[in-house]
């Protein structure tokens, strides 16, 4: 078992109400690594991760979470976490965040978990002694990043990013991106970042999964994707992409 | 009379001068041009476009004056502002189908404001209602006014609020962060539109957005605001390849671009803004500036004002002509 993939999505299609909306849809993502899915709205990308954060079924196909298929049960603790758009949505507006972060420290003793909020606060960049404090008293960076220690306190196999830094300035987003590029080089989890900022998966990605319509287009390490997709839609989407995208040319 | 637009000395505090939330922010637009406004969240970008708009929320007063259209208008009136409002000057907001009354008709909506605000009668403003939406990009214009908000896709929601924010011909439209949930090739086929269709009805637009990229290439010219002020302004293509002010190159250097390479972290720039009401003494950006002296703690900078460009920074990082 220890040497299944992080994340197998094999031959995976879903449907909602009988149409489709993910057809065929196969890749596996290796520990340490970072797969960006990009693609337009209603291109799949939210079905696909649904599916991988075991929210449903899909109508065929499996996917495995290192070899095991993911499920969400109230009181367990899930192997893949969630790191999502609007960070004051995601925590708990009346629980402290350090209660909040130690919610998936349920594997250790409670006195155990005092210690370990502080050391996971510590690691994405908040100070400590907050923990006491509501998410209405932190900025959107700030609770972004609460939110990423609340993923790590699970020791995640897999952590899931859907669009993690849209809703954040831009100082705040390099901000985030450095952290997720830190704690994946420390904790070593697989990263499945869904994102339709391409600036943010250049810097991110090992590979780029681009879909359309429900459909993979493109596979490709990321270096390759940049430097030229090797399909029309992914030039197209590239091309429109950098067309409103900070160029420098440095005097 | 198409002379800019222009927000002269806006300052903006709570009533009794008890929180300063925007000091003297000089901003002009010429006609046809787009200036875009960038800055972080809670630096005053939209503080500042309220106040020109006439609609600050209660408890806040503007000073300083509105020039639009051979009008000078004091922003401390703001029954005059609001008179102007929806026919010299008009607003496009963030949501656009927040923007939108989900129980009337597309048609209905734009010819509404227009009508009650004395500026076009009812079959003028559906004869402009119609051409603006072929403008935007619509084909079955007729079919278009029939629909109602729900109908619409993310995309055709904000060209409708643009042709409702074009629809008085104002001389000066404030667009708030725009397009930011529409797909790529969504985004620029809407932009590209409404900046031809403000082009050609010779309207100033201030484009208020986080996103310096879309800002870097619709934009003529940009203002950088922070803690409350402009820090640096200029034209587009100078001001991205020669920023003067160290807040300028550190958002520039923070921009994740698709020339970033693969797991090199980005260059950040330390630390948080300063909340109103707790601005430094000397310049705002000191506490965070990387080439920060004495000086700068002390003695707040003034905004150069030499021409086209100018900047409010004791060291700027280029050499002063």
């Amino acid at each position: 078992m220890s040497d299944a993939a992080a994340l197998a999505v094999e031959g995976v299609s879903h449907a909602y109400a009988g149409r489709e909306v993910l057809r065929d849809v196969g890749f596996t993502l290796e520990a340490g690594r970072t797969l960006a899915v990009v693609g337009e709205s209603g291109a799949g990308k939210s079905t696909l991760s649904r599916l991988v954060a075991g929210l449903e079924l899909p109508t065929s196909g499996r996917v495995r979470v290192a070899g095991v298929a993911p499920t969400v049960r109230y009181g367990a603790v899930s192997p893949v976490q969630m790191v999502f758009q609007h960070p004051t949505e995601a925590l708990n507006r009346f629980l402290s965040v350090g209660a909040s972060v130690a919610e998936g420290l349920r594997r250790l003793p409670r006195r155990e978990r005092a210690a370990y909020v502080a050391a996971l606060l510590e690691q994405v960049g908040i100070d400590p002694s907050r923990a006491r404090e509501r998410p209405k008293t932190f900025s959107g960076g700030q609770l972004q990043r609460i939110v990423t220690a609340r993923a790590l306190a699970a020791e995640p196999k897999l952590l899931l990013c859907d669009e993690p830094t849209s809703a954040l300035d831009v100082s705040v987003q390099a901000q985030i991106v450095n952290l997720l590029l830190a704690l994946q080089e420390r904790n070593g989890f697989a990263c499945l970042l869904v994102t339709h900022d391409l600036g943010v998966a250049r810097v991110l990605a090992d590979d780029v999964l681009v879909l359309r319509d429900g459909e993979m287009v493109e596979l490709a390490p990321a270096d390759d994707f940049f430097a030229g997709p090797s399909t029309p839609y992914a030039q197209e989407l590239l091309r429109t992409t950098a067309e409103q995208m900070l160029v420098r040319e440095r005097a | 009379m198409n002379g800019p637009c222009e927000g002269r000395d806006v300052t903006v505090g709570t009533v009794g001068g008890g929180v300063q939330l925007v000091e003297g922010v000089d901003l002009a637009v010429e006609a046809g041009a787009m200036l875009g406004i960038v800055g972080e969240t809670g630096a005053g970008k939209t503080v500042t476009m309220r106040a020109l708009l006439g609609l600050l929320p209660p408890g806040v007063r503007a000073h300083g004056e509105l020039r639009v259209n051979g009008d000078v208008v004091s922003l401390a009136r703001v029954g005059e502002l609001r008179r102007l409002l929806g026919s010299e000057t008009s607003v496009v907001l963030q949501n656009p189908v927040g923007m939108l009354d989900p129980m009337v008709r597309v048609g209905d909506q734009l010819v509404e404001g227009v009508v009650r605000k004395g500026v076009l009668r009812p079959a003028d403003a559906r004869a402009r209602a119609v051409s603006l939406l072929g403008q935007m990009g619509f084909r079955a214009v007729e079919h278009v006014l029939t629909l109602y908000p729900f109908q619409l896709s993310g995309g055709m929601a904000q060209r409708v609020t643009i042709a409702m924010g074009m629809m008085p011909g104002p001389r000066l439209l404030v667009v708030d962060e725009p397009t930011s949930a529409l797909d790529a090739n969504v985004r620029l086929e809407v932009l590209r539109l409404f900046k031809r269709l403000a082009q050609e009805e010779g309207t100033a637009v201030i484009l208020v957005s986080h996103d310096l990229g879309l800002v870097s290439h619709f934009c003529d010219t940009i203002a950088v605001m922070y803690a409350g002020r402009v820090v640096e302004h200029g034209p587009t293509r100078e001001l991205v390849a020669r920023p003067a002010h160290p807040y300028t190159v550190a958002l520039l250097d923070a921009s994740a671009t698709l020339t970033a390479r693969r797991r090199v972290p980005l260059r950040v720039l330390p630390g948080a803004p300063p909340r109103p009401g707790h601005w430094p003494a000397g310049c705002v950006f000191a506490p965070r500036c990387p080439h920060a002296q004495e000086r700068c703690v002390a003695e707040r900078p003034l905004p150069t004002a030499d021409g086209s460009r100018g900047w409010a920074c004791h060291f700027p990082r280029i050499e002063q002509a």
